[in-house]
């Protein structure tokens, strides 16, 4: 049944590029920089797995193909895999779809896909592109591309690093509650700290914008990498089939949630987020820094 | 994140133009898709409201466009109440959420379909080819909405045998898990199936062993489950006994009461035989079986005729006896349409004689408290302490 899933093009193929993804030969960003202060370098946290949010009318596609594919992104005009670092974070672009819903699909991956990261982003730069924080921030984080992107090859451990300078440690990250002691670091540190650290409840964004994302524009094997999976109760049969085929000898644990209510996918990934740090990410928080 | 802005219905009037499937397979329910002062939105439900979300979406969203027919027959959708349920991308019919269970079991049922037409409900169509269409999994989904005991256990056995052919390996898994969510979500019901089960019910395509398996089913359980089974098969099916009760001892008791019909019985009697009445009720009404929901209503009928039989019981006159023999009449069609509700029951498969024993428990009782009041009824208690199987040892003693 799975297979009847429709096999539409995936890529959006009208791009227009807002950004750039810095490339590794530029100078440091402002960030980068200031996580260079001796003062973050000591006892980082453990690094966390990563999160991919997909939809269910692709997940066939991504199991056929046995990893995940970047796809087309109109803020950076490349092809890219946007990842959640530690939580699973919902948000609709994220979800590169042209259908008018979706039922999402949360991917729990291995913190050795770090090794093959891009770049990371403080926060959401899909909702910072856009705008979406308000004009106040998207002045004062301008511009944001240059200003915050943290790359591998400038920073080590750039996961636990941006971790240990904004919330202190991996459990007040995954809670979102940033360190008041990064108003003490060097810029841009502090300012990212009053962002994090703002009530934009009224603008209707939630804690979810206290995330880390890291960009990649590489395919990740899913054989290799994948941790745990959280999907609709519509052919679990075959959904698991198909990942023990990727992942065997290992049983990777799961969760399928009922889809007997057309809810809201906010709320269906809100459990996604709950259950997958019950099954995957608490167990990487009882770790010391 | 401030895309997902609700928009006030308030606002405007819902015109449904369409749906999106997410599920990407068909029979599914399907998200509706229309304009709200011309803005174009999709309508999802919410767990913690009673309101439905309408999430902006693009214009150029993809989605199914219904055609002028449909949007014609869907004409009076309100989404405030109702949801959308697609066979087919061009065959779409709404449902009120207040009747969602009704829906769901209507979908599900063996032959469901059948019984909506007959009950001339609306929203079912000719064309259902039944739930088999929907993967089992799908269908436990939807399953838990019913509250149907024989359902659920029938759409998890197959869900079980699909998991034991595709995915062994995590068949034990999930099986966990599904009855983690049961037990957390609704104890009730997951202590129903648990006492269904042990009371030896057999899903209709499935085998006992592995919905018992699943269900955690325990040898300090299963050992007197047994002895139950060997009784069973002393006495006759749990079916025959609920039979017999029926068509022996509940006529019985109504002859009994004929007896009476210029005399009526004392008050401290009639207390008794009301509490026998009540306790045979509530062993009705707490067997979750569907296929006896007849009877659970039927059975608080027969005990307030009953109270109405003697509630002239100081009344020796001619009037008195005849609204009597009225009333003796009433509680023989009662008992008549349980007895026609188990004949047009094709399969009650699960009760166990545990359940005949509660049945037959509190009429015992009342005999042994006034004896010459149920003359018959007590002849008919006897009959069905008889064993059945005279080449059982224990049977022929």
């Amino acid at each position: 049944m799975l297979s009847k899933l429709s096999k539409e093009p995936l890529i959006d193929t009208s791009p227009v590029s807002l950004y750039r993804v810095p490339s590794i030969n530029m100078s440091k960003s402002d960030l980068e920089k200031a996580l260079g202060d001796p003062a973050i370098s000591g006892d980082l946290p453990i690094e966390l797995p990563l999160a991919h949010l997909t939809a269910w009318r692709w997940l066939s596609s991504i199991l056929d193909v046995g990893s995940i594919e970047p796809r087309q992104c109109k803020v950076f005009g490349k092809n890219l895999l946007y990842l959640s670092y530690g939580a699973v974070h919902y948000r609709t672009m994220k979800v590169q779809t042209e259908s008018a819903t979706e039922l999402p699909v949360a991917i729990i991956l291995s913190p050795e896909v770090l090794q093959v990261a891009d770049c990371f982003y403080p926060f959401d730069s899909g909702a910072v592109s856009a705008d979406k924080f308000g004009r106040k921030w998207s002045a004062r984080l301008k511009p944001f591309a240059d200003r915050f992107a943290v790359r591998p090859a400038n920073v080590m451990q750039p996961g636990p690093r941006l971790v240990r300078a904004l919330y202190g440690s991996n459990k007040n990250y995954v809670a979102g509650v940033p360190s008041p002691s990064s108003d003490s670091y060097p810029d841009p540190i502090p300012a990212l700290f009053r962002f994090l650290n703002e009530d934009m409840s009224s603008q209707g964004i939630d804690h979810r914008h206290r995330s880390i994302e890291e960009l990649i524009d590489q395919p990740v094997p899913l054989g290799k990498h994948l941790r745990w999976i959280g999907f609709p109760r519509i052919d679990d049969a075959e959904v698991l089939r198909k990942i023990y085929l990727l992942t065997k000898p290992e049983v990777r644990p799961y969760w399928s949630y009922s889809y007997n209510r057309n809810f809201n996918p906010v709320e269906i990934a809100a459990q996604l987020e709950m259950k997958a740090r019950e099954s995957i990410v608490d167990g990487y928080l009882e770790f010391p820094a | 994140v401030t895309d997902l802005v609700k928009i006030s219905l308030e606002s405007g009037r819902f015109d449904l133009i369409g749906h999106d499937n997410p599920a990407g397979v068909y029979p599914s329910l399907v998200v509706p898709i229309g304009r709200v002062k011309s803005r174009l939105v999709a309508v999802h439900g919410s767990s913690s409201e009673n309101i439905p979300t309408l999430v902006p979406i693009a214009e150029e969203s993809r989605y199914i466009h219904h055609d002028p027919g449909l949007r014609r027959l869907l004409g009076g959708f309100d989404c405030r109440w109702e949801e959308l349920f697609a066979y087919s991308e061009d065959d779409v019919i709404s449902f009120s959420v207040t009747e969602r269970s009704e829906f769901y079991r209507s979908l599900l049922l063996k032959g469901g379909a059948k019984n909506l037409i007959r009950k001339e409900r609306p929203w079912h169509r000719l064309q259902w080819k039944g739930a088999g269409q929907m993967s089992p999994f799908y269908r436990l989904s939807l399953a838990g909405d019913t509250k149907d005991l024989s359902i659920i256990l029938d759409t998890l056995s197959d869900c079980i045998r699909e998991m034991e052919r595709l995915a062994p390996q995590f068949s034990s898994d999930w099986q966990r898990q599904v009855r983690g969510e049961l037990q957390d979500s609704d104890p009730e019901l997951f202590q129903s199936l648990y006492r269904f089960a042990a009371r030896g019910y057999y899903p209709t395509k499935g085998d006992a062993a592995t919905i018992r398996a699943f269900l955690g089913l325990n040898p300090d359980f299963l050992i007197p489950l047994l002895h139950k089974e060997v009784t069973d098969r002393r006495y006759g099916s749990a079916r025959h006994g609920l039979q017999r009760f029926l068509s022996d001892a509940l006529t019985s008791f109504v002859h009994d009461l004929g007896a009476h019909t210029y005399s009526g019985i004392s008050d401290g009697a009639c207390n008794d035989v009301k509490t026998t009445l009540r306790f045979i009720t509530h062993e009705f009404g707490d067997d979750r079986n569907p296929e006896l929901y007849e009877i659970k209503n039927l059975m608080p009928a027969f005990g307030a005729v009953y109270s109405e039989w003697n509630e002239r019981f100081d009344s020796k006159t001619p009037e008195a006896a005849l609204y009597r023999a009225s009333k003796a009449r009433q509680l023989s069609a009662i008992r008549r349409s349980m007895v026609k509700s188990i004949r047009e029951t094709q399969s009650i498969s699960g009760l166990s004689y545990n359940f005949v024993n509660g049945l037959y428990g509190p009429m015992q009782q009342l005999s042994s408290i006034a004896p010459e009041l149920f003359p018959e009824m007590s002849r008919a208690i006897e009959r069905w302490r008889r064993p059945q199987f005279s080449r059982d040892k224990r049977a022929t003693g």
